[in-house]
């Protein structure tokens, strides 16, 4: 029986359906939902990690402080590509265990985590040493809540075997 | 040809209208937790929400996650006794948590009166007004409940006989809702549904489907849910999809009469994937793929054969069942569910699941059988075509999507 289209009614629904399943394929393919809908969270990855919409802000407003003039295209792209190039470094660092072995790399580290934590504290409460402190201490307790810490020596064995 | 185009931008409209909604990202639902232990009037929380979500608070100064939800959390929780407000005892704190979540620890001192605690939640709800929020609560050391807070119920009153049966009936009540809720909010499984309905035309086929995907998505849900099966949670949302495009397949084969040609079509397609998985090692495992081929190939097969296929129904809508039961208790045990509370979470859950679900039928029945008796539809099999297409390219869409991780 021919459709209204010219093709018998069969073809008219497998045309549908090649239709339907191509367009589905494509759209899975070219993920329209970010830039349609306007979910812009992410905006690189590099190596499956996702250079965040708040950090590439962050970037840009510093920026455009330290340029002292709103940022054009050709900046975008440069703070861009330099969060981009910033997160292959610290993916290589990562992968080569400089966290672990350089211990230049881990005492920056360890400074940058503590300033960052006490700073955060400042932001929320104010400029207070005590509830500074009291945050860090929190914080380190429950690192250690949530951690699996085995002593294979009593600490007291350790102790005399330092002496 | 002119109308040919037209049909194509149908599809597409109906399609677009589909994947750019919210909803499209079925899973990816605005939802935060807390758990809260109340002892002596002292009540303190770990209040967790996804980073993603603490987003949506962004604000012009760049202030960093764990900040921007501290800030939006001091003014956005409040407990009180007696209606008077409890004081902080401690400054609220961002605490250490898993990749991609950020949590922050609170406390309140209600003095020393006797009366029932009152919390009030309204965390993300002026920015999105779908949000719920599951608050475990703990009350002396007993087990903890569970407490829904949406944009409508924003505050709930802790009272001290948490163990008792109202509260067990006020659990599986919350969780009716949270199944309501689940299920239409979910619009895969409202297009599976959709899907399976469009072909059937007789009261008892209908029975045999519901009865058979209620059995099936039942013992997955429990099995998961306690925990004695756990799924691949990527594999399953990807099989979710899979499911919803293979019926719509299936009701193209059956209009057409064309099984033997679509099967080793989409059987063809299916070994693509094993394929790109052995050589690339990316989507779906060649294993999962080499299953769902199998299933294809039985299942389209089969449909050719009226008889049989009828004879099937019900074990096809249980297998069916199973795959979306590992989705909904996905969705349960999101929620962090307290271990007192598992029982009536299911049972309110699945019976929320059961009464969406029956709604859901219900209204496409009938709307399928006035367009089938409607005089203004001359061309209902365009409709089923239509539908059966874009259903089709939805189902893919998410099978494509989340087996490549790219939805």
């Amino acid at each position: 029986m021919k459709s209204t289209l010219g093709l018998t009614t069969n073809q008219r629904s497998l045309t549908l359906l090649i239709c339907g399943s191509i367009l589905g394929i494509l759209v899975a393919a070219s993920d329209p939902y970010v830039s349609v809908s306007g979910d812009t969270t992410v905006v690189a990855w590099v190596n499956d990690t996702a250079i965040g919409k708040a950090q590439y802000s962050q970037a840009l407003a510093l920026y455009s402080q330290e340029k002292r003039s709103p940022a054009n295209a050709k900046d975008r792209t440069l703070v861009l590509d330099r969060l981009i190039e910033e997160e292959l470094l610290v993916q290589k660092a990562v992968n080569d265990g400089a966290l672990r072995n350089n211990l230049s790399v881990r005492q920056r580290t360890l400074q940058t985590i503590l300033d960052s934590i006490q700073s955060d504290a400042v932001a929320t409460n104010g400029s207070n040493t005590e509830s500074s402190d009291k945050a860090l201490e929190g914080y380190i307790e429950q690192l250690r809540i949530n951690a699996t810490i085995e002593w294979l020596s009593p600490p007291s064995i350790v102790k005399q075997a330092r002496q | 040809m002119v109308k040919l185009i037209q049909l194509t931008v149908a599809i597409l409209l109906t399609f677009s209208v589909i994947t750019t909604s919210s909803q499209a990202h079925a899973h990816n639902r605005s939802q935060s937790f807390s758990d809260w232990e109340i002892t002596d009037n002292i009540a303190t929380a770990v209040f967790t929400a996804k980073s993603r979500e603490v987003t949506r608070l962004q604000s012009q100064t760049n202030q960093s996650l764990d900040t921007l939800l501290v800030s939006h959390l001091i003014s956005a929780i409040s407990v009180s006794q007696d209606n008077l407000p409890c004081s902080s005892t401690e400054v609220a704190r961002p605490i250490p948590s898993a990749l991609g979540y950020v949590r922050v620890r609170l406390a309140f001192d209600c003095g020393a009166s006797l009366g029932d605690i009152s919390i009030s939640i309204n965390s993300f709800f002026n920015v999105a007004s779908s949000h719920v929020h599951y608050a475990n609560m703990s009350l002396n050391g007993e087990p903890s409940y569970q407490y829904l807070f949406t944009n409508k119920q924003r505050q709930h009153e802790i009272t001290n006989q948490l163990a008792t049966s109202s509260h067990w009936f006020d659990s599986i009540t919350q969780f009716v809702l949270i199944g309501i809720e689940h299920i239409f909010g979910g619009i895969d499984h409202i297009a599976f549904l959709l899907a399976l309905l469009l072909l059937l035309r007789s009261l008892k086929a209908l029975v045999w489907m519901v009865t058979g995907f209620t059995l099936g998505h039942s013992i997955t849900l429990a099995l998961a849910t306690l925990g004695w099966v756990i799924p691949d949670l990527d594999i399953v949302e990807a099989a979710i999809g899979f499911t919803i495009a293979l019926v719509a397949v299936q009701n193209i084969a059956v209009l057409t009469g064309k099984h033997r040609q679509i099967t080793y079509f989409s059987v063809a397609g299916l070994l693509l994937i094993v394929l790109i998985n052995l050589i690339w090692n990316i989507g779906l495992s060649a294993l999962s793929g080499l299953g769902l081929a199998l299933f294809t190939l039985a299942y389209l097969w089969n449909s050719a054969d009226e008889y049989l296929s009828a004879n099937l129904r019900l074990l096809t809508s249980v297998i069916f069942g199973l795959i979306h039961g590992f989705g909904f208790a996905s969705a349960l045990t999101e929620t962090g569910l307290a271990s007192a509370q598992l029982l009536p979470a299911l049972l309110g859950f699945n019976l929320g699941i059961e009464l969406g679900q029956i709604v859901i039928i219900a209204v496409v029945w009938v709307l399928l059988q006035q367009m089938r008796q409607s005089r203004f539809i001359t061309d209902t099999r365009l409709v089923i075509d239509l539908v059966s297409a874009a259903l089709c390219g939805l189902g893919l869409y998410w099978f494509i999507g989340r087996s490549y991780g790219i939805i």
